[in-house]
């Protein structure tokens, strides 16, 4: 939040009153309520020697001076140098490089530039704006051009020939222009100019790809002897500049004083009402949200909301549908031109709620809105100032609020707002250098020209490289000869490696009259589209009748069922070679690469409105696999066999006994085959399993001493599967463990500033990964991994601590969703053997 | 260093490496020039192989002669709708083929094997570049140049979308003067899925060799998919045996080439004997409609006419051609006989006459809708048809 200020008197300002009263009318609490003062810009003239039709140009575009941070990067692109600029959501970071890249091509006509954007809607949505800016130049038609998988081919032989400025994504880049680069010759022997835009979108495994394709683009350049300057922009991070050097390869000039004025802006944190007081269950802060959204744009605002998931949009837009007009939803799957109608509904106005996932936080020129809602915290506060930076207009003070789900880190946040309006701290993680990414872009490299004898790649020597060409002869894609390593492959590489995931292979969703609904990545299709599925999509639920992986389509009927489903979800870890492993005091701890295997194995069909259990399926989905890095700690025995001692220790299976068979028998006998609560009979016929019966303890077996005790008979009822789980639900037993691990979910992320998606916590009780004991794993859910299980191990200790902390100090009596879950979900007792646990381990 | 190795198969969940069989030594070139039949060429930069095989003047491939060098004017304009200008003089025509490391095409994609065919005094000539190795390539580029550069005329079987793109990543590489740039380039597959797209199977070389020219390819003939994996295998090996399969289907493709030259000419070039016999109705309509395309209406005309009953497009394009000459009645004719058996377009032709030559509003009203109906034409154009009848009709009325 550099230049603006903070005013905690949240009294004055119309904007803060109209967001508070929506706060009161949908119940919700306003935690923290800050008024953002507007700021002025600070300007700076344009820099001396500006070519005559240059200075006539900016004169017909309205401009008359710069943002001091403007000036500042055009200052020091003209010095020579690299430059990353993070300065804030609508400051003109878009000017800042346009401005070196058109005096370039005015004063050289072999001049050209080629701009990368995360997305094909942002860079088109960029070409108009560069090509406004060449029309002003009187430069011709054809300068600058988009280029990507929608380009029809017919048009692709002219903008080669003709462009200067080419405006296209990575992918595009990788597979379609490197490739072939013979046929952009005149091109790439004028490229001056690299532009990354949004360098934060590239964490990961996708950052280590983009660095891979910008050293292979400087490659290609390098050959036809050009060396283009890099220029980037970035969302602010903890380590912007250690972020950008790490994927593009250069050490840059970082530019962060934003000096561009800002709209006033009432920023509120919102905390939903407690539904159930005992249980320390609040309203849903999706649903929450949506209310809000729909308060503000009764108000006569128009309305950003933000959801989290795709599922979540969609689920948000069947609640505001029936009662608000103008309600669009946007979101990845939906088809280009679907886009681009909502982006154009948005600027006019039409559009009064548009609910969207977070490819609208990226820098997509639609001006600004009214008011944004952001329903659950978005994973980082880079991402919650790109969102809530989208709030007010010119003159026209914006609402911004967060409502905060239930989650330990949004109840953590609830005490710290200063996260969210302190300085960013996230780091951006990735590793150019993993071996499985080198040899990737090794192959597409040597593709597009034979590989030099002492050829280096990135951190990685000459030697080593020689050792992945020693791989790729061995595969049988390359020859060597006289030093050199040439493909020889009758594959296309690129076309086998994929930036976004590994094997995302995209499934598409087909009606049965043919009509493409959309797309949805391959390992999400598993639970997202699989049988029996109800598909959301703009709000419109389908059946999906079948998923074919191989064929990489899903077949979908519209449907009007008031049903959602959930797929459950089983995950496997295995180690993949030998791990490092440690004692650290009572834990064992495990470092190292794994296989994470998810399969769904069923799905749950419920009532969309009531949450009432419909029926439960069996699935047969092929599982998806992810190679990547984990930390992972276990008690050793003798806590174990202490734990047990101290009945803490509620992870071993429940052993009803060996007369347990005939005490059911008799109970389900006593109860006339029918259920207890719901009177549900099981139809008993051959060959027909029925209604399965369910016998429940009514004071949990662990509760007992001896299974003998446990299972007599007045503790014994029979319940069908739905009312067992209800009844579940108040006295459902889990392990200290669940427990531990459900704290860990928000506390690691937090701890090695990373993005919650990209960790996963998996409790196992006899885990490969372990050696067989029972644990707790932390994989990264990037293949590969990007080191975040090796920060984690680290910081084993201190993360340990935090846990006990966490769960110790939250006023809940047995577990709630902020410190170790509810106590539905972790079950009685979650908590004190959850403490028991860390104080063994600590 | 293995570690590293090891590590990697690890990642890939891979088991290691069978080791792989390698040639002992360099290559020992005379040996390998013997296996194939072949001379080695020992340029300033760099080796390659050369093999050379003559057809007797008059030989054949089937059913149809080798043709003499020469192209017929009508294959050379239909190609060179592109502008190139005619370098002045004789023409000299080559053949060419190519076999390749793959088909994905781009920077990554070699040309191994070019086959070279020309007619000269002894008859047809062969002349295949075998390149020994990718640290080779630029001598080899410059020799293929060299043979090239002398032609005017380049025939080839699918290379405007294969082979010359390839030759010319491949030649822009190396910044070696692409000798097909301004060469008229005659590619005979379009013409051949015209003439006999519908009749066979497929329009591939070896297909239309079997149907149209009657020659069964040997057994030995190597599949087009096994060619890559036996250049590497060559390469790694240095078992030139290997390739002996590749070069022979390489010299059967260039005499097919210019067999098919002669045969696609024969349809059109009015030439005695029954070489250009069509097979079907559609080869005598293809050709008709080529021609007609190409200018050639009086020929055109002629063949459409004589196919006209068995083929029903003929019908419609030779009553085109006599609208246009002005004689509506014949036209008027030959669509009405068309539209009875529910051809849309002639209904919509029909519409035109009863609209603008008869001014009969209502009949040509009813014609659109017959064409609707048929389910022709462009579904708008047939709407504003409709609609500007309608309102003609009404401005009548009122």
């Amino acid at each position: 939040m550099k230049g603006a200020q903070l005013d905690f008197d949240t009294s004055s300002g119309d904007v803060m009153d109209v967001a508070r009263a929506a706060v009161r009318e949908v119940g919700s609490e306003a935690l923290h309520a800050v008024r953002e003062a507007a700021v002025e810009g600070t300007y700076a003239p344009f820099p001396q020697g500006v070519p005559v039709e240059f200075e006539r140009a900016l004169g017909r575009l309205g401009m008359q001076q710069l943002y001091v941070h403007q000036r500042e990067a055009i200052d020091a692109v003209g010095a020579g140098r690299d430059v990353l600029i993070t300065t804030g959501t609508a400051s003109g970071k878009s000017l800042a490089y346009q401005w070196p890249i058109f005096d370039a091509l005015l004063r050289d006509e072999h001049a050209t530039a080629l701009a990368l954007y995360p997305t094909k809607a942002l860079a088109a949505d960029q070409a108009g704006a560069f090509a406004r800016f060449a029309e002003a130049l009187e430069l011709p038609g054809g300068t600058v051009a988009s280029y990507d998988g929608d380009t029809p081919r017919s048009q692709r032989p002219a903008i080669r020939g003709a462009v200067r400025t080419l405006l296209t994504n990575p992918d595009m880049l990788h597979a379609g222009i490197l490739p072939h680069h013979t046929n952009w010759r005149r091109f790439f022997a004028g490229l001056r100019f690299i532009v990354v835009d949004e360098v934060h979108v590239y964490r990961g495994v996708f950052g280590g790809h983009l660095a891979g394709v910008l050293r292979r683009l400087q490659r290609v350049a390098r050959h036809y002897g050009a060396s283009p300057q890099v220029l980037a922009t970035s969302a602010t991070l903890g380590n912007p500049r250690e972020h950008a050097s790490t994927v593009l390869g250069r050490d840059v000039v970082h530019v962060a004083r934003d000096a561009a004025p800002k709209p006033e802006r009432s920023l509120l944190l919102v905390r939903p009402p407690l539904v159930d007081e005992a249980l320390g269950i609040r309203r849903p802060s999706l649903a929450e949200a949506a209310s809000l959204a729909r308060h503000l744009a009764e108000a006569g605002r128009q309305v950003l909301m933000f959801a989290g998931s795709r599922q979540g949009v969609e689920e948000a837009v069947v609640q505001l549908r029936p009662d608000v007009p103008g309600v669009r939803s946007y979101r990845s799957g939906l088809l280009a031109s679907e886009r681009r109608d909502i982006e154009a509904a948005l600027r006019s106005g039409e559009a009064r709620i548009v609910v969207a996932t977070n490819a609208l936080e990226l820098g997509i020129d639609v001006g600004g809105v009214d008011a944004v809602v952001i329903a659950g915290y978005p994973g980082s506060s880079a991402a919650f100032r790109q969102q809530v930076g989208r709030a007010g207009r010119r003159d026209a003070p914006g609402i911004g609020m967060l409502v905060l789900g239930a989650g330990p880190l949004d109840q953590y946040l609830a005490r710290r707002p200063e996260i969210l309006f302190g300085a960013p701290s996230e780091r951006a993680l990735s590793d150019p250098d993993h071996l499985l990414l080198a040899l990737d872009h090794l192959r597409c490299a040597t593709f597009e020209l034979p590989l030099e004898r002492h050829e280096a790649y990135g951190r990685l020597g000459p030697g080593e490289v020689a050792m992945l060409a020693e791989q790729m002869r061995r595969d049988g894609e390359v020859h060597v000869a006289e030093g050199r390593t040439y493909w020889l492959g009758d594959r296309y590489p690129a076309e086998s490696v994929s930036l976004r995931s590994a094997g995302r292979d995209d499934v598409t969703l087909v009606t049965g009259e043919g009509t493409v609904v959309g797309t949805v990545d391959g390992p999400s299709a598993r639970w997202l589209a699989h049988p029996g599925a109800v598909y959301l999509h703009d709000g419109v639920p389908y059946d999906v009748t079948s998923l074919d992986l191989g064929e990489h389509v899903a077949h979908l009927q519209p449907t009007r069922a008031d049903v959602v489903t959930r797929a459950f979800r089983e995950t496997t870890i295995t180690p993949v070679g030998e791990l490092q492993r440690w004692v650290e005091k009572a834990a064992r701890v495990a470092l190292g690469e794994v296989t994470v295997t998810e399969t769904v194995t069923g799905y749950r069909r419920l009532h969309r409105v009531t949450r009432e259990t419909l029926g439960r399926y069996r699935l047969d989905v092929p599982p998806s696999t992810l190679l990547t890095r984990a930390y992972a700690f276990a008690p050793d025995e003798a806590t174990v066999e202490k734990l047990r001692g101290m009945r803490a220790w509620s992870n071993d299976e429940n052993d009803y006994g060996p007369d347990w068979p005939q005490v059911r028998r008799a109970v389900l006998e006593r109860d006339a085959f029918t259920c207890r609560h719901c009177g549900a009979k099981r139809e008993a016929t051959a060959g027909r399993p029925g209604t399965p019966l369910h016998v429940h303890h009514l004071v949990p077996f662990r509760a007992f001493a001896t299974a003998r005790e446990a299972n007599r008979k007045d503790n014994l009822v029979t319940l069908c599967p739905s009312c067992h789980r209800k009844a579940e639900r108040a006295v459902h037993v889990r392990s200290g463990l669940a427990a531990v691990a459900y704290a860990l979910r928000s506390l690691a992320p937090l701890h090695v500033m990373a993005d919650a998606r990209d960790l996963g916590v998996h409790v196992d009780p006899a885990s490969a990964v372990l050696e067989g004991a029972a644990g707790i794993v932390v994989f990264e859910t990037v293949p590969g991994g990007v080191g975040l299980a090796d920060a984690l191990a680290e910081v084993h200790a201190s993360l340990l601590d935090a846990a006990h902390a966490l769960i110790t100090t939250c006023g809940c009596e047995d577990g709630c969703p902020s410190c170790v879950g509810p106590a539905g979900e972790a079950g009685h007792a979650g908590k004190r053997e959850a403490i028991a646990l860390l104080e063994a381990l600590a | 260093m293995s570690d590293l190795l090891a590590r990697l198969r690890a990642l890939q969940g891979a088991s290691p490496d069978e080791p792989l069989a390698e040639a002992p030594e360099g290559p020992a070139w005379q040996v390998e020039a013997a296996a194939l039949d072949a001379v080695v060429v020992e340029g300033r930069e760099g080796v390659h192989l050369l093999r050379r095989a003559w057809q007797p003047p008059g030989a054949r491939h089937g059913v149809a002669p080798l043709g003499d060098g020469s192209i017929h004017p009508f294959l050379e304009r239909w190609a060179d709708r592109v502008g190139v200008p005619r370098v002045g003089g004789r023409q000299r025509v080559v053949y060419v083929d190519t076999e390749t490391t793959g088909l994905a095409g781009g920077t990554g994609t070699y040309v191994f094997l070019a086959g070279v065919g020309v007619h000269d005094d002894e008859g047809f000539l062969v002349e295949q570049l075998l390149l020994p190795g990718p640290q080779y390539e630029r001598a080899w580029l410059h020799a293929l140049a060299e043979r090239l550069a002398e032609s005017t005329v380049l025939v080839t079987f699918n290379g405007a979308s294969f082979d010359v793109p390839l030759l010319r990543t491949r030649f822009a590489l190396h910044g070696v003067t692409d000798p097909t740039e301004g060469i008229v380039h005659v590619d005979l597959l379009p013409l051949a899925r015209r003439w006999w797209g519908r009749s066979l199977v497929n329009c591939t070389l070896g297909t239309i060799e079997r149907e149209v020219l009657g020659v069964q390819r040997s057994q030995l003939d190597v599949p087009g998919a096994e060619v890559p994996a036996r250049y590497r295998a060559y390469l790694r090996t240095r078992d030139a045996t290997l390739l002996e399969g590749v070069v022979t289907h390489n010299v059967d493709d260039i005499v097919a080439l210019a067999a098919l030259q002669r045969r696609l000419e024969a349809s059109f070039d009015g030439s005695p004997g029954t070489l250009g016999k069509p097979r079907d109705a559609h080869e005598g309509f293809g050709v008709a409609r080529w021609l007609e395309a190409l200018g050639e209406v009086e020929e055109a005309a002629r063949r459409h006419q004589a196919w006209m009953e068995e083929h029903d497009e003929a019908a419609f394009a030779i009553a085109r051609i006599w609208r246009r000459e002005g004689n509506v009645e014949a036209a008027r004719g030959a669509w009405t006989r068309l539209a009875e058996r529910g051809h849309a377009e002639a209904w919509v032709e029909l519409a035109k006459l009863r609209e603008h030559v008869d001014g009969d509003f209502e009949a040509a009203l009813e014609a659109v809708q017959w064409a609707r109906q048929a389910g022709g034409g462009v579904r708008d154009d047939l709407a504003r048809r409709e609609a500007r009848l309608k309102r003609r009709l009404a401005r009548r009325d009122g």
